[in-house]
């Protein structure tokens, strides 16, 4: 376990190391002068605002230079200064990043607890109409971008439901209660997209299952329609829904910037869309470097869950 | 490996040619006929559906009478006759101003579609026919591009480069490249096996004309059916970006501003918010039955 675990970790670290070098390179994307960008064209490239922008930048420093620098602060949780507020990015990034973490994890369990039954009962009926039904609404729920179901979904209930709290400020440490509640509509629709997609890979997986033969001998056996379907079906179909979730992971990342912007909800996405808004390139940089790390994180964890779950990979491995 | 064998038979030979001439030709018209037989319900509707939006974009100027621009009556007016899905807080025609939305939504996709399929076709034959190191260092180029979340780093990039239609192709190329490098790496690493390379290589055809002759036909199935479902995933990315404000700058229309647009107004106008959103559904939809359909069509075990 520990060799695998080291193993998987090793593989990262050049992962990582790209990662961190394309964030960088981000705001050296930036077409022309980057400090007339930054400080606005009616700045001149002499003053006092330029003048902080390529200290804060460090833009009298070589390239690889500037990334070193950048890079072993980012290490030490030390992202640089906001270019609007002054401010280090760090803390902004760790005050904002509760409330995503709760809407990802709030979607992810909605998903599954839409996503796996629905899988089950398709695969069971195959070509019915269940089946059908669930395929129907699955490629609908693929082909609907999130905020679209966000707007209509906040359009149906000033319509129809105006008592509905639908924009109630989250606060999650004073609040934690009525914050979760606030997260509780835009992690249903964020979950849309992360449940379709469970429910594919549980259809496809139970699918496969269901032509093995210990599924007839335990039909044979006597056991019931549902316990056959559940116990023994289920049980090996888990595997691949476990790569699902890894998969949905980086999918609901980055569906919350767009779902925070719906529902205003104070999370890293719209701490990323203000910056972006405000030009705020090193807030950009960092925010993108953080929510990656976070994925790549989750699917190491999914990795070492797969590990544990499956025992030809521990005989091979 | 072609110019290890140099006493091989010489590649321009019409000789040479034509031993593996038949054999190819045969194995494209039986791919063909077979893609033929197996038109499934899922392709035609989603082909139709793809269709109609195409021909509904393209023909904007001709089906429209008005501008997407002109500021033709009263603003929010409700549906009319006059006005088939009413005008928005500015009094511009919403119907008019969706399709032209079309043309922008459908040529980004397409666009990027086509440029991640060009450019990660090509690095996948490279890949999977070099294997080794040059395979090693590209896989994990790919590894480093698939590590961050599409939507993220498309969000991040155009924002820097600034939000324009060349850049938005740039930028969802690049982003969709690595996963038609897998499709192509994957098909040639098995492809490349096969008796027809090795008589290709042993008749001497250049390692080029070898990956575009000869590997290339062979691996197009699962590349073509990773395209319409990229198509999918590109037109639902740059719904999200033009709803968040980086996508084509108004006063130009995008389905993705339309409904940011009417976030302002939704109690007053409904129907702005939904017309857009629906017609981004009905695109995405039709594309996704394609996809299935073409991959039911093409994959030999189904």
């Amino acid at each position: 376990m520990l060799k695998y675990a080291a193993g998987r970790i090793v593989l990262t670290v050049p992962v990582l190391f790209g990662v961190s070098l394309m964030s960088f390179a981000i705001i050296h994307l930036i077409p022309g002068d980057i400090v007339s960008v930054l400080a606005g064209p009616t700045v001149a490239l002499d003053s006092e605002a330029a003048q902080n922008i390529r200290r804060a930048l460090h833009l009298d420093q070589p390239l690889p230079m500037q990334y070193g620098r950048w890079l072993l602060g980012a290490l030490q949780g030390d992202f640089g200064n906001s270019l609007v507020m002054g401010l280090p990015v760090g803390p902004q990034i760790a005050s904002h990043l509760p409330v995503t973490l709760v809407l990802t994890a709030l979607s992810l369990a909605f998903a599954i607890v839409v996503g796996l039954p629905a899988g089950v009962a398709a695969a069971a009926a195959r070509g019915r109409w269940p089946d059908l039904s669930i395929r129907g609404v699955a490629l609908l729920g693929l082909s609907t971008p999130p905020f679209f179901v966000g707007v209509a979904a906040l359009l149906l209930l000033s319509l129809y439901l105006p008592s509905f709290k639908i924009l109630a400020a989250v606060d999650l440490r004073h609040d934690p209660l009525g914050g979760l509640q606030a997260l509780l509509l835009p992690a249903f629709v964020l979950s849309l997209a992360s449940a379709t997609t469970i429910m594919r890979y549980t259809r496809a997986a139970m699918l496969e299952v269901l032509t093995e033969p210990y599924m007839a001998t335990a039909r044979a056996k006597g056991a019931g329609r549902l316990r056959v379907l559940i116990r023994h079906g289920l049980r090996s179909a888990l595997l691949p829904v476990v790569t699902a979730i890894g998969v949905t992971a980086a999918h609901l990342m980055a569906g919350a910037v767009v779902v925070e912007q719906v529902f205003g909800l104070p999370g890293v996405g719209q701490l990323m869309l203000n910056a972006i808004y405000h030009r705020d390139y090193t807030q950009v940089q960092a925010t993108v470097l953080v929510i990656t790390m976070l994925v790549v994180l989750i699917n190491i964890v999914v990795d070492l869950s797969y590990y544990l779950l499956d025992p030809r990979i521990q005989q091979h491995g | 490996m072609a110019d290890a064998h140099p006493t091989m038979i010489d590649a321009t030979s019409p000789s040479g040619l034509q031993l593996n001439g038949p054999a190819a030709a045969d194995e494209a018209v039986f791919a063909f006929r077979r893609l033929r037989l197996r038109v499934n319900l899922p392709l035609l509707i989603g082909g139709a559906m793809v269709l109609l939006s195409v021909v509904l974009a393209l023909a904007a100027p001709w089906l429209s009478a008005h501008d997407p621009l002109e500021i033709a009556d009263a603003s929010l007016s409700p549906p009319s006759a006059q006005y088939l899905l009413g005008t928005d807080q500015l009094g511009r025609d919403v119907l008019t101003r969706i399709l032209y939305a079309g043309r922008s939504s459908l040529a980004v996709a397409c666009l990027s579609a086509a440029l991640a399929f060009a450019s990660g076709a090509m690095i996948g034959l490279i890949a999977g026919y070099a294997t080794g190191l040059v395979d090693a260092c590209l896989m994990r180029v790919l590894d480093i591009l698939q590590a961050f979340p599409a939507l993220l780093l498309a969000i991040a990039l155009v924002a820097a480069l600034g939000p324009n239609l060349p850049n938005l192709v740039l930028t969802m190329g690049l982003l969709f490249m690595p996963r038609f490098a897998r499709v192509a790496r994957a098909s040639t690493l098995s492809v490349r096996e096969r008796d027809y390379i090795t008589a290709a290589i042993g008749l001497g055809v250049s390692r080029a004309r070898t990956l575009y002759r000869h590997v290339l036909p062979n691996i197009a199935a699962p590349l073509i059916v990773e395209a319409s479902l990229t198509v999918t995933l590109a037109t639902l990315t740059e719904a999200s970006l033009s709803f968040l404000g980086l996508g084509v700058q108004p006063p130009d229309p995008t389905w993705g501003g339309m409904i940011a647009e009417s976030t302002a107004v939704m109690a007053l106008a409904p129907w702005l918010a939904l017309s857009p959103g629906f017609a981004i559904v009905f695109v995405v939809v039709g594309f996704n039955l394609m996809g299935d359909g073409l991959r039911d069509a093409l994959d030999p075990r189904g």
